[in-house]
């Protein structure tokens, strides 16, 4: 009975606290509508009769012979690509403006003693409070959101024009500004519940989003630069790198492309723990903390740490190239000094400086169990190759390598699905034969040495562009990937280091599986353009040819073949290129090889590629040949 | 009624209220005197539900009032500097605290608007420090509260409002039965409106009195002697404080006048008499007693 009138009581003051809130925010809302209307829905009305303008351009122009899409499909990619991209970014830049702005406004109350005193006496709960409070400001964030993106479909809908597919549905762009805003509204409360002042809160805002991705880019940089074959593949995984800081990762799928469920996830429940954390910390919090530093001591620790951290590696990864052990004077100097200044800027001057090193000291023991455990191998990590029997098929990259003949990365080299820019998959050669396995085996087994060779324990060095990757598909399942740089060494270690990436990049079966030529049919290509060189002056030439599919057939069989005898993308020393073979393809491919199936995967949906550039380097190459026969060749 | 058990609230090393037990009966005017930083406030804020013990406890009608908002329904803390919500009218802040307060009075909000020179829709951070008090005032009495704690509630007040203010809380409890508690500085105030005072010092209850019996409690005595008489013979009588001028003798006397006089005469004084002591001047007696007069603070 109690607890049935207790949680009424609770769901009154909730209510009060919501309406009023919410009722002194209402101009806030407006404003914030406003704004929106003119980044977001005002935009798509201009833009869409410019989109109508330039397709009815380009299908006059169609009539002299080229081919463009229809006025519905244009109009679908145009509008989809906008809601993907520019309405999204646009709408998290203004909510991202704005929580912030909220959070002080309905929360800075905390931060001055008449004020608690006022509020604290209220016969309301602090949790009600907080709610009330915390339900408002969403509101103010979500309703011009949610307005807008409606205007937005009305706009769509009133041109009858859809989106291509279905992530890119108003709603859902919608929801993942709301998520964040959302997101970053409750970490501004949380810490403005740990804090004893507006300033205090802003400085730990700041110093969490910008301390914890920099500090993690930092360290794995420095990880990867100490202890060779270990790369954690930072490219693309923007979600790790921001998944403590909510006002980076609003921008995530506008940086890295990141937009996965599991990253959804992530920030729905960590959005919801920080709710929690601050409603428990705020029925903790003492009144009599508003307008000290901290009412909490926690956060200063965490980020007087992340800021140490991030500034000392940061620092010393600047000084590296400068001179030998230049990377770890940097980290002392570079920690030491932002210690120094974050301890004064949360305690207002020097008092405690001294005693605060106590802290210092753990970052110090930290960073030397981080560079020892890297710089004596991390645990054999540098040395393992799993045993030939346990492994299925092994994938190589080669990247940059010299000597490599595959195609590069940006030449048809990911995989997209249709109507999509974002990448579905990348080709990575895969090599299954155990002779095959083995030799990779050996190779790595080379390299090894060779890093080893150049001393032990390791110490960090500067990393160049060229990178040997091996991955081994176990057959438990378990994958084992080794990433080497190629570091700016001797000589003799260039040419040795090559020579064991050359032992795998002319494997026949290993040729066969690094282009895109040897996964696609002939009725895949759409045209062929011929880039040629044009006198002395290096001007380009390019003329371009729809091949029949006998032709389309011929030309493929006459590239794949020179492509395994190394007439393709792969120059002798001093050997002239006669000319590039640039060939385009459909806009949406049907996976029908068996080899392009099985590189999909479950997901065999359509696909679609950017052109592949093949340079000829021999005049005696068949795909020459072949092209001669065409009459395409002059 | 308000019980204080052996409350102590510590901010950091330093305990501000340093078990602290007495009682507060109902429907009295309860002041709140003491040196600064004898934790006044503190009590206060303890007392309103603000903060929150760090030992002991405080009871308002059998129930702490920290996280309690029944117990905070009826109560209502006007602190040193009254907060209102940003760019809030005197009808602002009743709307806001109209919805919390379960016995928030309309009518009575109107009367008090006609008595206090408020203006109802004017932005109260714009008024003066007297008329923010009063706004405060308004909004305390409105909300009809059993308990009502005010910090230094007559600074910035003027001579008329202060005795308006004094024949208003009279009569919230002489017809609601309202208990009041006012710490303030300003004893000659306090001395025309309390029934019981507290005297705080250094965390503690120094006593906890009824007015009238405290002041009957002390008392100063004049008396001339030819010749002075040694200070051994004054043993008999409690003395606070001694002063010589010549053959005058003044003393502040713990005790009743008449004993006062009785054990005075018994010494032959040429001259005696016995006067009523104000509150400041028990004030100032005991807490010279403790050893807080200003010859020991400049000392």
């Amino acid at each position: 009975m109690t607890s049935t009138i207790f949680s009424r009581r609770r769901v009154l003051e909730f209510r009060e606290t919501f309406q009023w809130s919410l009722k002194k925010q209402l101009p806030v809302m407006i404003l914030l509508a406003v704004l929106l209307f003119l980044v977001v829905p005002m935009i798509l009305m201009i833009s869409v009769p410019q989109w109508i303008e330039q397709r009815e351009a380009a299908i006059e122009s169609a009539a002299a012979g080229a081919s463009v899409p229809a006025m519905e499909e244009a109009l679908s990619s145009s509008y989809t690509g906008w809601l993907t991209s520019y309405a999204p970014l646009a709408a998290t830049v203004l909510t991202l403006i704005f929580a912030p702005i909220l959070c002080v406004v309905q929360f800075g109350y905390m931060h001055k003693k008449r004020s608690v005193d006022f509020f604290h006496a209220l016969p309301v709960g602090r949790d009600s409070l907080l709610l009330g409070r915390w339900a408002a400001g969403v509101t103010v964030l979500f309703v011009p959101l949610m307005l807008n993106f409606l205007i937005v479909s009305m706009v769509g809908g009133a041109y009858g024009i859809s989106v291509t597919n279905a992530s890119a549905l108003p709603w859902k762009q919608m929801l993942w500004v709301m998520l964040m805003g959302a997101a970053v509204f409750t970490s501004c409360i949380f810490f403005a519940v740990c804090s004893g002042t507006m300033f205090d809160t802003a400085v730990s805002v700041v110093g969490v989003n910008a301390g914890y991705p920099l500090l993690l880019f930092c360290s794995l940089t420095a990880a990867k630069m100490i202890l060779p074959g270990l790369d954690f593949g930072l490219r693309g995984k923007v979600g790790a790198l921001t998944a403590f800081a909510p006002f980076a990762a609003a921008f995530a799928p506008f940086i890295g492309g990141e937009r996965s469920a599991g990253f959804l996830v992530w920030w729905i429940l960590l959005a919801a723990a920080m709710l929690a954390g601050s409603v428990l910390l705020y029925n903790r919090r003492k009144s009599e903390t508003a307008e000290d530093n901290f009412a909490f001591q926690l956060p200063k620790i965490v980020i007087r740490f992340l800021v140490t951290g991030m500034a000392g590696i940061g620092f010393g990864l600047v000084l590296n190239s400068t001179g030998k052990n230049a990377f770890l004077i940097g980290v002392v100097a570079g920690s030491a000094i932002s210690h120094v200044i974050i301890q004064a800027v949360y305690s207002r001057g020097f008092r405690g400086m001294a005693k605060s090193f106590r802290w210092y000291g753990v970052f110090a023991v930290c960073f030397a169990a981080f560079y020892g455990v890297l710089a004596t191998g991390m645990f054999g990590y540098d040395t393992r190759v799993p045993d030939a029997s346990e492994v299925q098929g092994v994938s190589v990259g080669t990247y940059f390598v010299a000597g490599n003949q595959g195609s590069s990365p940006g030449a048809g080299y990911y995989f997209y699905p249709a109507g999509s820019g974002e990448v579905s998959h990348k080709l990575d050669p895969e090599l299954t034969q155990k002779d095959n396995i083995l030799a990779v085996m050996e190779a790595q087994k080379n390299i090894i040495a060779l890093y080893r060779s150049e001393g032990f324990p390791y110490h960090l060095k500067d990393t160049q562009g060229e990178t040997f990757s091996v991955t081994y598909h176990l057959k438990n399942g378990g994958a084992v990937t080794r990433t080497y740089g190629y570091y700016d060494r001797r000589s003799d270690f260039v040419e040795k280091y090559h020579a064991a990436c050359g032992e795998i990049t002319h494997l026949r079966e290993y040729l066969e599986s690094s282009d895109m030529i040897f996964y696609l049919e002939p009725e895949d290509i759409k045209s062929v353009d011929l880039h040629t060189a044009v006198g002395n002056s290096g001007d380009e030439k390019v003329r371009s040819f729809v091949p029949d599919d006998a032709q389309k057939r011929d030309l493929l069989d006459a590239m794949r073949q020179d492509y395994v005898d190394g007439g393709v993308n792969y120059s002798e020393k001093d050997t002239p290129q006669i000319c590039t073979v640039e060939l385009n393809f459909v806009d949406s491919i049907t996976p029908k090889s068996e080899k392009l199936k099985k590189l999909l995967g479950a997901d065999r949906q359509k696909i679609r590629l950017s052109p592949g550039y093949y340079t000829l380097y021999r005049s005696d190459s068949q795909t020459l040949q072949s092209l001669k026969s065409f009459g395409w060749a002059g | 009624m308000i019980e204080v058990k052996d409350l102590v609230k510590n901010f950091g090393a330093k305990a501000a209220l340093d078990h602290m037990s007495f009682q507060i009966e109902d429907r009295s005017v309860f002041g709140l005197v003491g040196s600064n930083g004898a934790g006044k406030s503190t009590f206060l804020r303890s007392a309103a539900g603000i903060y929150r013990p760090d030992g002991g406890e405080i009871l308002i009608d059998g129930a702490a009032p920290f996280e309690n908002s029944e117990v905070k329904g009826n109560v209502c803390f006007i602190s040193d500097y009254p907060y209102f919500l940003p760019q809030a009218t005197l009808q602002d802040m009743a709307a806001f605290l109209s919805g919390l307060y379960p016995r928030w009075d309309c009518a009575k909000f109107k009367k008090l608007n006609k008595i206090f020179p408020v203006g109802a829709k004017t932005k109260i951070s714009g008024m003066s420090k007297g008329m923010q008090r009063q706004a405060a005032l308004i909004c305390a009495f409105s909300a009809c509260p059993g308990y009502i704690f005010m910090d230094e509630i007559f600074d910035g007040l003027d001579p008329v409002m202060r005795q308006l203010l004094k024949r208003l809380i009279s009569d919230e409890v002489s017809e609601r039965g309202v208990t009041v508690i006012i710490a303030s500085h300003n004893l000659r105030e306090l001395e025309d409106l309390c029934d019981h005072v507290g005297l705080f010092h250094q965390g503690g209850v120094l006593f906890e009195k009824d007015l009238d019996e405290l002041r009957l409690g002390v008392c100063r005595a004049q008396a001339v002697f030819k010749p002075m008489p040694p200070r051994e013979e004054f043993a008999p009588l409690d003395i606070l404080k001694w002063e010589t001028k010549g053959s005058l003798l003044n003393l502040v006397v713990r005790g009743s006048g008449e004993e006062t006089m009785r054990k005075l005469e018994s010494l032959h004084p040429v001259f005696s008499e016995v006067l009523p002591l104000t509150l400041e001047e028990v004030f100032i007696s005991e807490m010279e007693a403790v050893g807080y007069d200003i010859d020991n603070i400049l000392a």
